[in-house]
């Protein structure tokens, strides 16, 4: 089947997932554009992975559609597959299976793959592959099924918290391996909670909350949005914490004039700044 | 462990073929013997009631011993291969290898129907071997003349048994996306079949149906060599195997892998 002619990489409408009468994800409408680095947030249970596994075409919506580079993800499954790289959260392989050999065998049900893209990966990524997976390490595993998303060199990367239990030197060469994704054109979609690696990753971020869209906004923009937090201390020894958006002077001469002798910032971190968010209600406005 | 499970299976099979063919072999010494001892015991254990080649009362011993040891492989061949199929779906579910599977462009019905031609493969390797080792023993060990005929009935009878009732289980597995509740299944209907059988001595009209029951067959000695064992319930068997594979096939594709 041909795909539809879209500009979005990725295109959710209305897309909604109901399980009897719990909500899994409700109307979900959201475009990713080609080349971006989409995050996808939300505690769990908020409906990141209901979403992925949509994609995936493991579930099929209630209603809506969505697309992925212009295939039905519902009706053109196996087009849509062909064209991505999945990693799951919860790596499961194949224990009895030589790494090589389990590279292998997903990597033969794509068309043009070659196994020289994932000795290159495994390489870089320093996995063993010709070791049998049982005896793998998890921070191993996860390498296993990173190279194994990524061998096939796929339009679009699906991943699923990807760097969880990652050690840190693992997450930022996972995060240089996305970015250089990025560049050779590929769109990268990956939800998350740890909101740090999305600021420091990501071109847009979505969040979502009970199964529903709270907000889609650029990451720089909710930076802007960012509160800075003081702990300032008084001369009588008692210290209080006090948060300041926007210009700071006022804040500065007012605390001079009530006798600080100390005065410490710390930083607020986005998700300190989204779980204020999540605390509001449905007032927040989506942002496409 | 697992990857041992195959060739340390077939080992062990080929172990107790081997040594039962030994010990057949030997049992032409021991018919003598038998053949000395009072008529009256030799019928308390049904010997003399065998119409074999020639009528020769010392080689109904050899048949019996034969027959039956094989046609006990035979029936535990079956229900081994019966359990294996649940498996053949929902292993990938229980331990979680599904989503990574299905996220490549496999598509669900290939998937479940090459799953199937490896079992068919499975269960017709257990039959043939059998049966083989069957022929052996009574051919070439024994030097008496192969039912072939009953043999290969045999051999398809419960190769389709396999197929079906596992099949059955491979249906009951995808709608549940459960080994456990394949496996379930598979066991009872093997009670039912069970149950049928029995009942039917009992109750005249369940012969018919009791005929479904492969445990009905098990009395190869008899069945196999008079050539007794027909080719309905292998009809039967096979029809049953064919729509619950389709059904499972048809299940797997359009269930959520929630």
């Amino acid at each position: 089947m041909p795909p539809h002619p879209t500009e979005a990489a990725i295109s959710f409408r209305d897309f909604t997932r109901y399980y009897g009468a719990r909500r899994g994800i409700d109307g979900l409408t959201l475009d990713i554009a080609p080349g971006e680095i989409f995050g996808f947030l939300g505690p769990n249970g908020a409906g990141k992975t209901t979403t992925i596994r949509l994609l995936l075409g493991l579930i099929r919506p209630t209603r809506g559609s969505a697309t992925l580079l212009g295939h039905d993800v519902v009706g053109d499954s196996l087009a849509v597959r062909q064209r991505l790289g999945f990693l799951s959260g919860d790596v499961a392989l194949y224990p009895t299976l030589r790494v090589v050999d389990y590279l292998r065998f997903l990597g033969s049900f794509s068309r043009g793959y070659d196994l020289a893209v994932a000795r290159r990966y495994a390489d870089r990524f320093e996995l063993e592959i010709g070791r049998r997976v049982k005896g793998l390490s998890k921070g191993n595993r996860q390498k296993v099924a990173l190279v194994a998303a990524l061998q096939h060199r796929p339009d679009v990367l699906v991943l699923d918290e990807p760097t969880s239990g990652l050690d840190p030197i693992l997450q930022q060469e996972m995060h240089q391996v996305l970015r250089e994704e990025r560049i050779r054109g590929a769109t990268v979609f990956f939800s998350s909670h740890d909101l740090t690696e999305v600021q420091a990753l990501c071109d847009r971020v979505a969040m979502l909350r009970d199964g529903r869209l709270v907000q889609v906004t650029q990451v720089a923009g909710i930076r802007g949005l960012r509160e800075r937090r003081y702990v300032v201390t008084y001369a009588d020894g008692h210290a209080e914490e006090r948060r300041v958006a926007g210009d700071i002077s006022a804040f500065l001469k007012e605390v001079a004039a009530a006798g600080a002798v100390d005065l410490r910032e710390h930083e607020v971190t986005l998700e300190e700044t989204f779980l204020r968010l999540y605390g509001q209600d449905e007032a927040i406005t989506v942002q496409p | 462990m697992p990857a041992l499970a195959w060739p340390l299976g077939w080992g062990v099979y080929v172990f107790v073929v081997g040594w039962s063919v030994i010990i057949i072999s030997q049992t032409l010494d021991m018919t003598q013997f038998l053949n000395s001892l009072p008529s009256s015991i030799l019928q308390a254990f049904g010997i003399e009631r065998f119409n074999v080649p020639g009528g020769d009362r010392r080689l109904a011993a050899l048949y019996y011993l034969t027959v039956n040891v094989f046609s006990t492989g035979l029936i535990v061949a079956a229900i081994f291969a019966m359990f294996v199929a649940p498996g053949l779906i929902a292993r990938e579910v229980d331990r979680g290898t599904i989503d990574t599977l299905l996220a490549r462009p496999l598509s669900r019905r290939a998937y479940v129907f090459t799953r199937f031609i490896f079992y068919l493969g499975m269960t017709a390797a257990l039959a043939t071997s059998t049966v083989a080792a069957m022929a052996l023993a009574i051919g070439a060990v024994g030097g008496f003349t192969v039912p072939w005929n009953g043999l290969a009935s045999a051999a398809a009878l419960f190769g389709l048994a396999a197929l079906a009732f596992g099949s059955i289980g491979l249906a009951v597995s995808a709608w549940r996306l459960s080994t456990g509740a394949g496996t379930a299944a598979v066991a009872v209907v093997l009670a039912f079949m069970f149950v049928l059988n029995l009942a039917a001595s009992a109750v005249p009209w369940l012969e018919g149906p009791s005929r479904l029951s492969f445990y009905t067959y098990w009395k190869p000695v008899e069945l196999v060599i008079r050539e007794q064992v027909g080719w309905d319930a292998p009809l039967v068997y096979a029809g049953v195997a064919v729509g619950f594979t389709a059904l499972a096939i048809e299940i797997f594709a359009r269930r959520d892998i929630a």
